[in-house]
């Protein structure tokens, strides 16, 4: 592989500049902490919450511990590396001696900013995204040396396009159809490529008993995230929806072995807590499912309207929560090759993502998650803009309409204009579920 | 999470324990065995046929069980235990074996084959253990493994009915008078055999006096060539898939058997991610437990019966062994 060929090739960079003032900034950095802060206070007005989650409070609210942790951690040689989506294959990334960092964001203030340097038509994640790391709201972003971009949906691959003006990009080639064995064959060799990419950065191969050591080392950290889901299929449920995105998310940055062990604190509390017959919710609060569009922190506003409502959410098939750790390896011999056909299985095949051409699967995990968690309805959260989604919401509502599955569509912004009216179309939504009964 | 009993290991404790009786049982061979105790148990009358061949002779007596296996003739002393099917299709028409001789194990063995399917690869045939033992030494040696061409691949999947087919002819075809190839009966004589790679590999491992490839005529020339290129398939087993297994006539003979029999795999489609685990960790790259995605039933001639894919499957419950409707094992979620 030439050097060409690696980097993101940009023969044309524009130097606009997103004309916000020193002062500006300094407002939409206070904006986001009082956001941040204001969401958990909202969280932390629900009964019997589990105390093990106050690390993750803590850690979400203030990263200046995780930045000087990373400082050290570069200083010492090591690289940051950006990531979005969930098909960055972070095994590959750990094991090379580099730490993967999420970059996806969900912050109103930052995406009018954005707007001058990506069009006004794109949905918001990708707009807050840009401009909250371009910005520099996102003190982890001036850390990273590559942000690596699959390029899952339209947006994120222009999204590559402009960020590599200011950044050092690299894209993953991602497969539209991944039903036909090209398509996977071509994604191993994009995995084997980003391998190469790595190695070049750091200088140093990636070894077998590294790979294999992280391997196990993210394959519990599936494990923990499952047990935490499956707390939720029981029929008093002791840690809530939005409690779960809170831990969940914090591990877009989170050192991966500090979180699993905080993540078994948690989860060894909240098994004590039914044995206490402490609970979030009781039997007769209807259970909800959430799907469509990533939620990402701080954008809680429709699990806060659910579940200030008098509802639960007991699952979903987001990339930002319940799919982000859901998938295991499963290895039958410890080979290079074996290890990085099984990564790229891991991050193409079963990832529950509306870009591939056919929607089948994600119905399959949207019923079973329906049949699982014994849930009554599904929230189905667009982001206005984000086209893949509302593609299949049509064929989903066609189909729960015939199981009888309540559904309903929320569109919305990152923007608080509409939570009043989001409000009464929930509260009549969980209305309707009671009545059902 | 539950301690889940792991079928791998099932599996392995019983091809080891058929290796060793199918290779080794010879030297359990017991002379004092009083033939008039047990009924329908003679010696057994092709035994003569078979020393022109020049099969090597270890013991005077043999004895034939109601295990359902025919062993190796190549094997010697050990032809107490029936260890090869074929012998059904090859021998038992062109030699006139009497009906009480093998009835019995015919019976059992096709009883078997209506209960298990292909269950003969996977679980007990010591050429498939030989295989997987190799793919072991691989694993140990931390080596790669090796992906073999598509178009070979496909190559055997096409020929190989045909090839079993065309060796049942050529093996009954020796008696048939009016054919004309009763001239080359000493040639053609069991076609299956000459091209086994069990034929000198067995011996080998049992210590004896291995029987080489003969080329003393254009048949026999032929039929070396061909056990040569398929004892060289066994070998391929080492880069981790097994290739013989997808051309071995006595295979191909229970696969026939594999879509009706009473042990049956079921996939939930709903649970299934599809994450291709079970695709990836077929020995026999069989992907109809990958692929199907709206029957339950996913049973397929190709299978082996072996479990690997129930047993390396994430989801729970999402592929189940069922038997006569009743559950015997599924796949759970491992967190290692």
């Amino acid at each position: 592989m030439e050097e060409k060929e690696m980097e993101f090739e940009n023969r044309y960079p524009f130097e606009a500049k997103i004309q916000v003032n020193e002062e500006k900034v300094r407002e939409i950095r206070d904006n986001y902490n009082k956001i941040s802060s204001f969401n958990l206070e909202r969280l932390r007005k629900v009964k019997n919450r589990a105390k093990s989650i106050a690390y993750f409070e803590n850690i979400l609210l203030n990263k200046a511990d995780r930045i000087k942790e990373l400082k050290e951690f570069k200083a010492r040689g090591g690289k940051v590396i950006g990531v979005f989506c969930i098909h960055v294959p972070e095994e590959l990334i750990y094991a090379s001696g580099c730490v993967p960092i999420r970059m996806s964001c969900g912050f109103y203030d930052t995406i009018a900013p954005a707007e001058e340097i990506i069009p006004k038509n794109t949905c918001p994640l990708i707009k807050s995204s840009v401009g909250f790391n371009f910005l520099k709201i996102n003190p982890l972003y001036e850390l990273c040396d590559v942000v690596i971009i699959p390029t899952s949906c339209d947006g994120k691959k222009k999204m590559a396009d402009i960020l590599s003006n200011y950044h050092r990009v690299w894209t993953l080639e991602m497969p539209n159809d991944r039903d036909i064995d090209m398509s996977r064959e071509k994604w191993v060799k994009e995995i084997k490529n980003l391998k190469e990419k790595l190695e070049r950065l750091t200088g140093k191969k990636i070894g077998k008993k590294n790979l294999k050591e992280w391997i196990k080392i993210l394959h519990k950290r599936t494990a923990v995230a499952r047990e935490l889901f499956s707390l939720r299929k029981n029929k008093k449920v002791t840690i809530n929806g939005r409690d779960s995105y809170l831990v969940l998310q914090t591990a877009f940055f989170d050192d991966p072995i500090r979180w699993i062990n905080q993540v078994e604190k948690l989860v060894n509390e909240l098994k004590a807590n039914i044995q206490k017959n402490i609970f979030v919710a009781g039997e007769s609060v209807p259970r909800i499912i959430i799907t469509g569009s990533p939620l990402i922190w701080p954008n809680m506003k429709v699990l806060h309207t659910i579940e200030e409502s008098g509802a639960i959410v007991v699952a979903d098939d987001s990339c930002a929560c319940g799919q982000y750790f859901y998938n295991p390896i499963e290895l039958e011999d410890w080979s290079m090759k074996a290890m990085i056909e099984a990564i790229g299985d891991k991050y193409l095949l079963p990832v529950v993502c509306p870009i591939f051409t056919h929607s089948d699967d994600r119905i399959d995990r949207l019923l079973e998650l329906k049949e699982q968690y014994k849930a009554e309805g599904v929230v189905y959260h667009i982001l206005r803009l984000c086209q893949v989604f509302d593609f299949e919401y049509i064929k989903i509502s066609k189909l729960f309409e015939k199981k009888s599955i309540p559904i309903i569509k929320i569109e919305t912004e990152y923007s608080e204009e509409d939570a009043g009216q989001i409000k009464t179309r929930i509260e009549a939504f969980i209305e309707m579920l009671e009545a059902r009964r | 999470m539950k301690k889940k009993l792991n079928i791998t290991l099932l599996r392995r404790i019983s091809q080891i324990f058929f290796f060793a009786l199918l290779v080794y049982g010879g030297f359990l061979y017991l002379p004092q065995i009083n033939t008039d105790i047990i009924p329908f148990i003679e010696s057994n009358p092709d035994v003569k046929k078979i020393e022109s061949l020049e099969a090597p002779q270890g013991y005077t007596e043999v004895f034939d069980t109601y295990t359902p296996f025919r062993t190796c003739r190549y094997l010697d002393g050990n032809r107490i235990f029936r260890a090869c099917s074929l012998h059904y299709f090859t021998e038992v028409p062109v030699y006139g074996v009497p009906l009480y001789d093998f009835l019995p194990h015919f019976l059992i063995i096709i009883l078997l084959s209506f209960i298990f399917g292909r269950f003969f690869c996977g679980w007990v045939c010591p050429l498939g253990s030989f295989s997987d033992g190799l793919n072991g030494i691989r694993k140990m040696l931390g080596l790669e493994k090796m992906k073999l061409p598509e178009k070979f691949l496909g190559f055997i999947k096409k020929t190989k009915t045909i090839w079993t087919v065309l060796l049942f002819i050529l093996a009954i075809a020796i008696i048939v008078p009016f054919i004309g190839l009763t001239a080359f009966q000493n040639e053609l004589f069991l076609v299956s055999c000459q091209t086994c790679p069990a034929r000198n590999l067995f011996p080998l491992l049992s210590l004896n006096k291995p029987n080489w490839f003969q080329f003393d005529h254009p048949i026999t020339i032929t039929l070396s060539i061909i056990g040569i290129i398929f004892l060289i398939f066994l070998f391929f087993g080492f880069f981790g898939k097994r290739i013989w297994c997808r051309f071995c006539p006595n295979g191909i003979v229970q696969s026939w058997f594999n879509k009706g029999c009473l042990i049956v795999k079921e996939k939930d489609n709903q649970k299934c991610t599809k994450c291709g685990i079970c695709k990836r960790c077929c020995p026999m790259d069989n992907e109809t437990v990958f692929k199907e995605k709206n029957k339950k039933n996913v049973n397929s001639k190709d299978c082996i019966n072996c479990f690997t894919c129930v047993d390396k499957c994430p989801e729970d419950d999402c592929l189940k062994v069922k038997f006569l409707g009743k559950t015997i094992f599924k796949s759970r979620y491992r967190d290692k």
